[in-house]
């Protein structure tokens, strides 16, 4: 009698997670494979994954997702054994098209995702992962350098190495 | 001004932090331009963050509901019958043909070639040899009638199994350059 309960709350936990945490996900997997279809299977997946596995009500369920969001990519990567990066027409991709296009809107946002592809592209794998993992999952450093398997002062390493390079490209150029 | 060069995690926590920082916080120059560089990335990646939203969380959530109600017992029927239907297919053909292995076997068809008691005048007349066709083939006959009757079934195989054709041929290629070289051999010998 317990499993249709346990069901339901899962389903309902599931719900709850995609409505809360599908766009900081799917975000940080975009960011790192830099391909909009890629990004929604492995979004999908990562709810897929999350709504079968063991997990302890701790008020990280953004961390944890992000956490198999991390892994799944990594999976990802290896199988294509290629580097991450991010292409301009892809980060396009991102956005949707609107019923009613503003084109002033449209202009500000494809310039928007181009700086943003470019500011990528300059990062390497780890410092974007860092960045991301700080953004979207507001997670401590401590725990950003347990999920990538490194020490701490590495992956501050990786944060502020990450941080000068995106200034030459992000600020320099609008001072 | 306090650095912050002695403690680089509480830097970059600084630098990266998601609410504003109190005016009351002293940050040295190269927190200041970390936290700059942080959030000109936060605003690009809120940017394109912005619109699909709504969208996706509907469909996730839609389509896990629509996944669940799915039902695999149609596939499986349409497989049964499909199953069915090609047993009962199979069936009739080998009732209304007979076995196709046998009938596409042309070594079963050569064999059965020299228990036919009428062979074909066609074959007969074009035949060099002159052979007995109330005679059976024995293995006590001589040479030249027993190649004889090979090539008259080996021609007889080619001209009838035209698809075939091609070993018949260099068999029968083979008896008639035998058959010449024994020709030789008793001109040879008469002589």
């Amino acid at each position: 009698m317990s499993q249709p309960n346990e069901q339901n709350s899962r389903v309902s936990r599931l719900s709850q997670w995609a409505c809360d945490h599908h766009v900081a996900v799917r975000g940080y997997v975009m960011g790192l494979v830099g391909s909009a279809e890629i990004a929604d299977d492995l979004a999908q997946e990562v709810f897929r994954r999350a709504a079968s596995a063991r997990y302890r009500e701790e008020g990280k369920a953004r961390a944890f997702l992000l956490r198999i969001a991390d892994r799944l990519v990594c999976d990802w990567a290896r199988r294509a054994n290629r580097e991450i990066t991010v292409d301009d027409d892809q980060w396009r991709q991102v956005e949707p098209e609107s019923q009613e296009p503003d084109p002033r809107v449209e202009l500000i946002q494809h310039e928007g995702q181009q700086r943003l592809a470019a500011a990528l592209e300059i990062l390497s794998e780890s410092q974007r992962r860092v960045l991301l993992l700080r953004y979207y999952g507001d997670m401590e450093f401590g725990e950003i350098a347990q999920l990538m398997n490194c020490p701490l002062n590495t992956a501050l390493s990786h944060c502020r190495r990450g941080l000068l390079a995106l200034r030459k490209i992000l600020v320099e150029t609008d001072e | 001004m306090k650095s912050h060069d002695d403690d680089p995690q509480r830097q970059l926590e600084l630098a990266t932090s998601v609410d504003p920082i109190p005016d009351d916080v002293p940050l040295d120059e190269e927190t200041r331009a970390l936290r700059a560089s942080w959030l000109a990335l936060s605003q690009l990646l809120d940017q394109a963050d912005a619109g699909p939203s709504d969208d996706i969380d509907e469909t996730v959530v839609s389509v896990r509901e629509g996944a669940k109600s799915r039902s695999r017992w149609p596939l499986v029927w349409v497989a049964i019958a499909a199953s069915l239907l090609l047993m009962v297919s199979s069936g009739w053909l080998l009732v209304r043909f007979g076995s196709p292995l046998r009938q596409s076997s042309p070594a079963d068809d050569v064999a059965e070639l020299p228990d036919r008691s009428d062979p074909f005048p066609v074959v007969a007349s074009q035949s060099k040899v002159e052979t007995n066709d109330d005679e059976e083939f024995s293995w006590d006959d001589s040479w030249d009638d027993q190649i004889a009757q090979v090539e008259e079934n080996v021609i007889l195989a080619g001209q009838d199994w035209y698809a075939l054709d091609q070993p018949y041929d260099s068999m029968s290629r083979q008896i008639e350059q035998f058959e010449g070289e024994l020709d030789d051999d008793f001109q040879d010998a008469s002589l």
